[in-house]
Parts: C-alpha cells; sequence; structure tokens
C-alpha cells in the first residue's frame, strides 16, 4: 500500500495536538512505556478510523466460527497490548473473564440442545441434561463477547470526542452542537456546584448539626445550581443567535477543519473497505452451513481466503505500526552511517 | 449476527429520530435546557456510580421531557446516553441505552403535554375550587412519579434484553425470563432512585423549570 512518509514533526504535532495530549500524560504518569507507545494509527482520519472500528465489529459479530472468533479476540487483545499497554489489557480482562463465566454457565443451563451428554441432574423429580454442545457454542459465544468489549477499548481510545464530533458536524449539526455543549457543561456545572456549596459554607447556611438543615441546605444549592446553569445557558443561546449562528446557507462562516484526508489515508480506506469486502462475502458464503446442535459441524468450511482477509483486517494496526517501526529504524541506521 | 441486526434496527430508529430533530431546526434557546439538563444527568450519573444502579439520570430525563416536550426528551436522553458513555466507556450498550433513555423522555413528554393540556388554569380557579384543583395537582405529581419509576423498570429490562439477544438467545423463553429476573434486584435500584430523586425534584426543579419557560417563551417541541 502507498504509505507515503509523513514528517516527524507532523506526527509529532498531531499526537501532541488535541484531547490525546492530556490521556496520554495521564498514562505516562503511570508507566513511562505507554507514553512512548506508537501511535502511527491516531493519524489516519477519523473517517477512516471509523470505518475500520465498524468493519472489524460487524466482522466479528457475523462470525460464528470459534476459529474467527478467538482470531478477532486475540488481535484485539495484541491492540490493546500495544496502545493501551498490558496493564490495560489486564485490567479489562479482569471484568472480561466474570462476564464471559456468565455466558457460558447460562447457555449450558438454559440451553437444551446439543446430542453429546455431558451431565444430567435430578431436581425435584425431573431430570435436566446439559450437553457438551451447549459448552461449546456458549464459549464461543464469550469468545465473541470479550472481541467486541476489546475493539470497543480500542475504539474508545482512539474515538476521542473531538474526532466523533468532527465526523458528527456535516451529518447532524444540532446533534453534534448539542453533544458539544453537554460536554462543556459538565465541567461548568461541576465549577458551579462547588461555587455555590462553597459560598453557602462562608454564610454558614449549612452549619447545623441538624439532618433537616442539612438537607435544606442541599436542595437550596441544588435548586441555585439549576437556575445558574438554565439562565447562563439561555444567555449563551441568545448570544450565539446574536453572533450569527444557524444563519442563512450563503451566510454561512467557513469553519476549521482539524483533519486531512491525505493520500495514505486513501490508500488506508481503500485497504480495508477491500478486506471488509472480502471477508464478509466469503464468512457468508462459506459458514452458512456451519452448526453448533446438535452436533458441531463445519470446522473446516472455512476458506483460506476469508481467513487471510479477516487476518489482514483485524492486524491493520498492527501492521502500520510494525512497517512505522521498520521505517524508523531503516532511516535512523542510514542516518546514523 | 442477532446483536448485529438489532443494533442496526436500533441505530435506524434512532437515525430517524434525529433527522426529524434536524429537520425541526431547533433555535439554540430551545437546545438549551435539553443541553443544562443532559449534563446534569451525566454528573449525576458518574457521581453516583459507586452505588450499583443508582440513576439520578432518568429522574431528569423525565423532568426534560415532562417541562420541554417529546423532543426535549427524547434528545435528552439520546444525549445523556451517548456521552455519558463516552466517559464510563462505549460498547455494544450504547445505542440501546441511547434509545430507551430516549422513549424514557419522550413518554414523558407525551405525559406532560397531555397533564398540561387538562390542568392548564389552576391559577384561574375561586377558592373553594382551589383545594380540588390542588389535590388533582397532587395527583398529576403521584402519577408523573410512578411512571419515571416504571420507566426505570423498563429502561433496564430493555438493556437485558439486549444481552438476551447478543449473547443468549439459544436458550428461549426459559432464559429470556432468567435474564429479567436476575437483572431484577438492579432495575428495582434504579426505580427506586428515580422514584425518590424524582419524589424530591419533582415539585421544587418543576417550578423553577416552568419559571425559566415563561421567562423565556421557550415553546415545548
Amino acid at each position: 500500500m502507498g504509505l507515503i512518509w509523513v514528517p516527524a514533526a507532523k506526527a509529532a504535532a498531531t499526537i501532541a495536538g488535541g484531547s490525546n495530549l492530556k490521556k496520554q500524560a495521564r498514562a505516562g504518569r503511570r508507566s513511562y512505556q505507554s507514553y512512548a507507545l506508537p501511535q502511527r494509527f491516531s493519524l489516519l482520519h477519523p473517517g477512516v478510523m471509523m470505518l475500520f472500528f465498524v468493519a472489524v465489529l460487524v466482522v466479528t459479530l457475523i462470525s460464528y466460527h470459534p476459529l474467527l472468533l478467538l482470531l478477532s479476540l486475540v488481535l484485539a487483545a495484541a491492540g490493546v497490548a500495544l496502545y493501551l499497554g498490558s496493564r490495560s489489557l489486564l485490567q479489562t480482562f479482569a471484568w472480561l473473564i466474570p462476564s464471559a463465566v456468565i455466558v457460558v454457565g447460562f447457555n449450558v443451563l438454559f440451553n437444551r440442545r446439543g446430542a453429546t451428554e455431558l451431565a444430567t441432574l435430578q431436581f425435584f423429580g425431573s431430570s435436566f441434561t446439559f450437553t457438551q454442545e451447549s459448552l461449546f457454542f456458549g464459549a464461543s459465544i464469550a469468545l465473541m463477547l470479550a472481541a467486541i468489549m476489546l475493539w470497543f477499548r480500542l475504539y474508545q481510545h482512539f474515538m476521542t470526542s473531538d474526532r466523533f464530533l468532527y465526523l458528527a458536524a456535516p451529518v447532524m449539526p444540532t446533534t453534534a452542537l448539542a453533544i458539544a455543549m453537554v460536554q462543556r457543561w459538565i465541567p461548568l456545572t461541576k465549577y458551579r456546584w462547588q461555587q455555590i456549596r462553597r459560598a453557602q459554607k462562608s454564610l454558614q447556611i449549612d452549619s447545623g448539626k441538624r439532618r433537616r438543615d442539612q438537607y435544606r441546605a442541599l436542595t437550596q444549592s441544588l435548586s441555585a445550581l439549576m437556575s445558574w446553569s438554565m439562565e447562563d445557558a439561555i444567555e449563551a443561546a441568545d448570544s450565539m443567535q446574536a453572533r450569527g449562528y444557524r444563519s442563512k446557507k450563503e451566510h454561512r462562516r467557513t469553519s476549521f477543519r482539524a483533519y486531512r484526508f491525505t493520500s495514505t489515508d486513501a490508500a488506508a480506506t481503500a485497504l480495508i473497505a477491500t478486506l471488509f469486502a472480502i471477508a464478509t462475502v466469503t464468512i457468508f458464503a462459506t459458514t452458512r452451513d456451519l452448526a453448533f446442535f446438535p452436533v458441531f459441524r463445519g470446522a473446516d468450511l472455512l476458506s483460506p481466503v476469508g481467513l487471510a482477509a479477516t487476518l489482514a483486517l483485524m492486524a491493520f494496526p498492527l501492521l502500520i505500526e510494525g512497517k512505522e517501526k521498520l521505517t524508523w529504524s531503516l532511516r535512523t541506521r542510514i542516518h546514523s552511517q | 449476527m442477532h446483536l448485529l441486526t438489532s443494533t442496526l434496527l436500533v441505530i435506524a430508529v434512532l437515525a430517524l429520530a434525529v433527522f426529524i430533530y434536524e429537520r425541526s431546526r431547533p433555535r439554540p434557546r430551545e437546545l438549551m435546557p435539553v443541553v443544562v439538563l443532559a449534563a446534569l444527568a451525566i454528573l449525576g450519573r458518574i457521581v453516583a456510580m459507586p452505588i450499583p444502579n443508582f440513576q439520578p439520570a432518568t429522574a431528569l430525563i423525565v423532568l426534560a421531557g415532562y417541562f420541554f416536550g417529546r423532543g426535549a426528551g427524547l434528545m435528552c436522553g439520546l444525549l445523556t446516553a451517548l456521552v455519558s458513555n463516552m466517559v464510563m466507556g462505549q460498547g455494544p450498550w450504547t445505542p440501546w441505552q441511547m434509545l430507551a433513555w430516549g422513549l424514557v423522555g419522550y413518554g414523558a413528554g407525551v405525559l406532560g403535554e397531555y397533564v398540561q393540556k387538562r390542568n392548564s388554569d389552576i391559577s384561574q380557579e375561586s377558592t373553594p375550587e382551589r383545594a380540588a384543583a390542588r389535590k388533582r395537582t397532587l395527583i398529576l405529581q403521584v402519577i408523573v412519579v410512578a411512571y419515571g419509576t416504571v420507566a426505570s423498570l423498563l429502561f433496564g429490562m430493555v438493556l437485558d434484553l439486549q444481552f438476551f439477544i447478543a449473547y443468549a438467545w439459544e436458550t428461549g423463553w426459559a432464559g429470556l425470563i432468567t435474564t429479567w429476573s436476575m437483572g431484577f434486584p438492579m432495575n428495582v435500584m434504579h426505580a427506586a432512585s428515580t422514584l425518590i430523586f424524582l419524589g424530591l425534584t419533582l415539585v421544587p426543579w418543576g417550578r423553577k423549570l416552568q419559571r425559566l419557560k415563561t421567562k423565556y417563551g421557550l415553546r415545548p417541541f
């Protein structure tokens, strides 16, 4: 793929800019290693990122073949480990494993289908049979759950709210504006709450020891918070209107575009779209006869093409990071000679 | 597969709702109550996170719908789910939460419009009838709080349904009933928090919101 060399200055600026800075600083405080992680993926256009995540999630959701699900899980875990650090991966697994156990247990307990008996339980005169197939099916679904959660973990890391808004704004301007304003109003409301409580403390309004006084002070504060936020918000809205927000199309002002669609993005889009198409079509075509009940059959149904396309699609972040690392090491070697 | 198709369906409904909302081209003024209430709801959700499933957010969404119309309630629900998940973690549940909370707000809006049509002129009534009017208002308040409580339960059931469709659809009706009964204590917790929060805030905050509506001439939408 025609990846062009991105000047290091632009790379550094994009990594350092935007809301990623705080996140990385936070991660950096935890461990130096996670600060120095490669982030070529985060230089892509948000649309390409979104396409990648949609493609990966759809492929994971349409595949029932345990091998495909395992592949998805492993590559998602590798991505999380690469971009967020192995500690983050372990933290995710800490709540992922109980959820997976619940899913497996649920399927074993309530799914009576399947031919191979695992255990039979006598309970109040009626017998319940648990089957091996339902265990296997439950395990596959649990794999799917874990894979989805890990992909969403990566989504959360890369699709920051500024990127999401960048994509949403042309499609749904009012809603995107509302999202941005809600995000602004959260810290603002928090700040105002602190101000109100501080003022009340200094006026000794809630200094009473009695529960009732404290409750009264609390409701008063909440009431003040509500009026303050509302009145101020409406003033902000009026001022927006006065400055020409939502004016006629011919007077519409141009807006700043934070991301540019480069030729690298075009190449990445083409690659992801092609792999996605191949993977979906082959998975649909080949695993139609896959069945878990009464006995599992179709282990051999997976075509090598579909498997390769899925692998390449899901390994896309790993591949571009690897390529980046390779370029870096080659260049530094050339320069040092 | 089931998760994919059902989620696509949910997203289609959400897209339709957002499309209709965008078409109505709301003024920034009319956007603001939604924004403020959604921000408060999200803060409440984040603050109450240590207590399992204690959600002041639902009460605020009901308030938004009840006082500012069904569109406002719907948008407040959508925004609360979407933006709070930006903080707390997106997942396959996000569209479902958006839809469920949006419907809670929408229903509150329908309820509010119905109530205001019937109960428009309390202040104009003469003294002996005042007492009767006050009683009626009290009954209506109880109805709103009850609506919020039931809606919270249903909200939880929709999310449990998402779990069932995604990971346990093979287990059939027994599995669905078990899913709901396993989630029931959590949903009761949610409903109780809405009951408490809405019961406490409906009258004082309602008065404020009503006053703001008159003061700034905000139409319900």
